[in-house]
């Protein structure tokens, strides 16, 4: 056993940034409540958070405990998190003010599950995995459920309550059974000792990629998704559509490097499955919706099911490929949820999700209606959009690893993807029975704007960041 | 790969400064349009025209004075995406430059065609279609495999918007909104299969020379095993077949005519539509020569098919922008048997074909507009009789009619006869059963001709005659398909050596095939 000294304990930072402004405004919000304070304190911490992420050059990963370790892409990984909870934030203020009851500590839950996210992709052994994971999951089950007068919100946050535990309950059940045969939590341990054929690990494989493929909802666990969107106030539904997917994708990833089995065939043949079924089911089932939300719902699914497609392919190019995808995914995402969540409020969320309600953007405020397009069109992965780049380089890792097959479904999704962004964004165009003008809080226009900008730089001029 | 870029980055040949304004100007024009409603609600027309005359005139600025035997006019590379080994390469040569030139040309008839019929958002319209143009540009220009996907799907956004807002709305259709994503269907689907296939080649060549490019003239000549190559060039056709389109994956092409507004389906029909044609020339059988040679016989049969099949449910249609369409579909048969004939002299005739079907299309597309603008309908039934009600139109509609169905002295009766003549050698049946589809084009041209502008008038009233700018556009055209059908000389010089390039790249590796060349 080492000591733990302050400089080992300099590479998480971020995460102790964070933790340290969730207890710090804890205890502030005995003593002073203040909705605008509380909004700044927390892009304060976030930021500073966000800079202390930022790769210090070392590019060698460091090991912080036998729990966690840091290498560059969990820095990036974090970095991520974190600009996703920056946008949560920043549309949050103006979208909760008609809240009935306390509103502070949305921002200390939203920030509490960001903590948790953190913790979960740098995490080297199973036990800050599984706290990760849970600490990233319950505030959110408060978040879902946090619009108290809202059935729907109610009903949100109980599902995803219920369903989420049985996951996390799978997940744990599977990693005892890998235990059992290894003899370790260390998931290093498991990439040197897991690499036989048993059938303890193979059932222990299954059940945990059963526990995380619901939080990514993959088929056929995708079912709670829809509801927990739509029910959930709409900044919640961008987190659990960004961050959180960015997390588990984040520890996915590692878990494909360091679970042999499943890299084994049968595994491989199951999730060719999982991703064929999710893009397919995803797409066809987002066609039929007439909801904004669940609409970018099964459209998630979909997007996961991509997904799936690079991570089949770890390791070798996919990792790559799974970053790029997560990045150009949730830049299109939080457009759309932030242009959505600036119709509504959290007294009245169809405002912004009715396909009725949204009708007729454009004559309310051509600029929501082309950020709002723009990120339509990106999901559907039309070039010169961030979400082209992204299909592109998930169809590249797929052409690697030879994964024809699934290639050829992922097309077939895209084509029936076409049908249903394309019609939504199109709506935006179309005369509608709102005419009120819609008014935005700075902080998200800002937000909106560098959202829009960011999906356009990153399809026309990918070498930025590839 | 440092050392590499740096020498593209000096080399002179490499850095040709008219190349990319090709495709900047329309989208500057574009975007200027669109600004310049504000001045004036007519400013937006007189804009994005001068950009598409700007274009047509620096493309012709390019011309070489002697054509070179083979290779490209000019070129230019950018960097772009370095670490995937993707750069902004342009390059044209005779075959790029005619297509550009038709793009230009084409695009300014679109322009004039929607003088008065687009009076929704000009600003907006003419945006749309100027960045189409620039796609299509993209397309012709690019010999980047990814700028070319790039321009490739771009051309489906514009021209998706064009057909929602300012389509026609028909009684009975499936609805313009319907329509636009159907042809986006199509067209995405389609070419996510040629992205496959792109990014097979491009994995194939990386293993076997450890060189990740999407340049053109690198991954030319990769080898492949003969299986893999079959397939990925089927990716690349299913893509260029879709959009051309053959029979049976045209279902797209009557209904976006259907609801396209005119200077939409000018360019459908004379810029979309053709790109499929090029890409074929340029990309499938260059890059799969083996594989190509392997599936022309199925792709002459798919021709085939497409000519009668065309032609017969022309025959049929009473909406006047549906026979055009099928017309189109039935031109498109022959193209793709003089591609697949592999000589050099089918191959010529295909451009002369694809440059004259595009004009002698186009302008049956722009008459129907103004007949639609006089009348009211896009239904033959209610047309007829136009002769003694209409001055000046009937005898161009005539004229247009007769270039279509391939008379002598006219472009398109050039070109159906070099690829007939092309074909024959190499597939007298599939040449001669086609032979048929010249039969059939009189009847549907004759059929067009009767339902239209013979037979008894429903009404004695007079209709408006054309005034100037309708008279003038249709004048170009009947000028230039004269030129192409009396000297098409210099149209032949000028692509010869792109043509004798492709050839050349077909030229069997071992002596069996050999009996499929001259």
């Amino acid at each position: 056993m080492t000591t733990i000294t302050f400089a080992s304990l300099l590479p998480i930072a971020p995460i102790l940034v964070l933790s340290g402004a969730v207890v710090l405004l804890m205890l502030i919000l005995a003593f002073y409540r203040s909705h605008g304070f509380t909004l700044l304190f927390s892009l304060v911490f976030i930021v500073a958070a966000l800079v202390a992420s930022l790769p210090a050059g070392n590019s060698a990963p460091v090991e912080v405990t036998e729990l966690l370790v840091v290498s560059v892409s969990t820095q990036f990984y974090w970095a991520l998190i974190l600009l996703c909870t920056l946008v949560c934030v920043g549309i949050s203020h103006r979208y909760i003010v008609p809240a009935r009851g306390l509103r502070e500590e949305w921002y200390l839950l939203l920030l509490t599950s960001a903590c948790g996210g953190m913790v979960l992709v740098a995490s080297q052994h199973f036990v800050s995995l599984f706290i990760g994971l849970e600490l990233l999951s319950i505030p959110l089950y408060g978040l879902a459920a946090f619009s108290l007068g809202n059935g729907r919100s109610l009903e949100a946050g109980l599902k995803y309550l219920v369903l989420s535990g049985v996951a996390s309950a799978l997940l744990a059940f599977g990693a005892a059974l890998v235990y059992a045969e290894t003899g370790s939590l260390l998931l290093g341990e498991w990439a040197v000792r897991g690499a036989q054929e048993s059938s303890l690990l193979v059932l222990g494989g299954m059940l945990m990629l059963a526990g995380l493929g619901f939080k990514l909802s993959w088929l056929p666990f995708h079912t709670w998704t829809p509801d927990v969107y739509q029910g959930s106030p709409m900044p919640v539904s961008a987190f659990l559509a960004t961050a959180k997917k960015v997390a588990v994708a984040a520890i996915l990833v590692k878990l494909f490097e360091s679970l042999p089995v499943w890299r084994h065939e049968q595994f491989v043949t199951l999730l060719t499955v999982m991703a064929g079924a999710s893009i397919v089911v995803g797409n066809l089932l987002a066609i039929s919706q007439h909801s904004l939300k669940r609409l970018l719902a099964y459209s998630s699914v979909a997007h996961f099911g991509y997904l799936l497609i690079a991570m089949i392919a770890v390791p070798g190019q996919g990792a790559e490929a799974v970053w790029i995808y997560l990045v150009t995914y949730i830049v299109a995402t939080l457009a759309a949820f932030a242009v959505l969540s600036a119709l509504a409020d959290i007294q009245d969320d169809a405002k912004g999700d009715d396909f009725e309600a949204v009708r007729g953007l454009h004559q309310r405020s051509p600029f929501l209606a082309l950020v709002l397009a723009l990120s339509l069109i990106s999901l559907a992965g039309i070039p010169l959009t961030a979400g082209f780049i992204g299909k592109f380089a998930v169809f590249a890792a797929g052409v690697n690893a030879s994964e024809w097959v699934l290639l050829v479904v992922a097309v077939m999704g895209s084509a029936i993807g076409v049908f249903f962004y394309l019609r939504a964004a199109l709506m935006l165009y179309q005369r509608g029975d709102s005419v009120d003008v819609v008014k935005l809080a700075p902080i998200e226009g800002a937000l909106i704007g560098v959202l829009g900008v960011a999906t356009l730089v990153i399809g026309v001029w990918p070498g930025v960041f590839v | 790969m440092m050392t590499d870029s740096m020498m593209t980055m000096s080399d002179p040949t490499l850095s040709n400064s008219v190349l990319p304004w090709l495709l900047f100007i329309p989208v500057i024009a574009g975007f200027l349009a669109w600004a310049s409603e504000r001045i004036h609600r007519q400013a937006p027309r007189w804009v994005s025209l001068a950009g598409m005359v700007l274009v047509g005139v620096l493309t012709l600025s390019q011309w070489p004075s002697v054509y070179p035997e083979s290779g490209w006019w000019a070129q230019f590379q950018g960097e772009w995406v370095p670490a995937w080994g993707i750069t902004f390469h342009l390059a044209m040569d005779g075959l790029s430059g005619l297509m550009v030139l038709l793009a230009a040309l084409l695009g300014a008839i679109a322009v004039a065609a929607s003088w008065n019929e687009v009076q929704k958002s000009v600003g907006l319209f003419h945006l749309h279609l100027s960045l189409m143009l620039a796609a299509v540009v993209g397309i012709f220009l690019a010999v980047d495999l990814f700028l070319f996907f790039v321009c490739w799907e771009v051309m489906l956004v514009p021209m998706y918007f064009l057909i929602t807002l300012w389509g026609v709305e028909s009684v009975s259709g499936i609805g313009r909104a319907n329509a636009a994503i159907k042809m986006f269907i199509y067209g995405q689907g389609s070419g996510l299969l040629m992205l496959l296939g792109m990014l097979g080649l491009v994995f194939f060549h990386f293993q076997n020379t450890k060189v990740l490019t999407f340049d053109y003239d690198q991954l030319k000549g990769t080898s492949l095993a003969p299986e893999v190559a079959w397939f990925l060039m089927l990716g690349f056709f299913m893509a260029f077949v879709v959009k051309l389109p053959a029979v049976p994956f045209h279902g797209w092409l009557p209904d976006a005519h259907t609801h396209a507004p005119t200077g939409a389906s000018v360019d459908i029909t004379g810029l979309l539509i053709k790109t499929s044609a090029y890409g074929i020339i340029r990309f499938c059988l260059p890059l799969f020569p083996e594989a190509s040679r392997e599936f022309a016989e199925v792709a002459m049969w798919i021709g085939v098919v497409t000519i009668i099949y065309g032609g017969v449910l022309a025959y049929g249609q009473t909406h006047i922008k549906r026979l055009i369409a099928y017309i189109s579909i039935s031109h498109m048969g022959f193209i793709l048997i003089g591609i697949y004939a592999f000589n050099e002299l089918a191959l010529q005739g295909v451009v002369v074909m694809m440059v004259a079907a595009a004009l002698s299309n186009a302008a049956l597309f722009v008459l129907a507009g103004q007949l639609y603008e006089r009348l009211g309908t896009f239904d033959m039934r209610q047309m007829e009789g136009l002769w003694s009600r209409l001055p000046t139109l009937p005898p161009i509609i005539l004229f247009f009619t007769c270039a279509t169905l391939g008379l002598p002295g006219l472009g398109n009766f050039i070109g159906e006869f070099m690829v007939l003549f092309g074909a024959f050698k190499v597939a007298p049946v599939i040449t001669a059963i086609s032979t048929l589809g010249m039969v059939l084009g009189i009847v549907f041209s004759l059929a067009l001709v009767h339902r239209t502008i013979y037979g008894p008038s429903a009404s004695e009233a007079p209709l408006p005659a054309p005034n100037f700018r309708e008279q003038s556009m249709l004048a170009v055209m009947m000028v230039l398909l004269l030129v192409i059908g009396l000297f098409p000389q210099p149209l032949l010089d000028s692509s010869a050596g792109a043509i004798a390039q492709v050839k050349q790249s077909m030229v069997p590796v071992t002596a069996t095939a050999s009996t499929l060349g001259e």
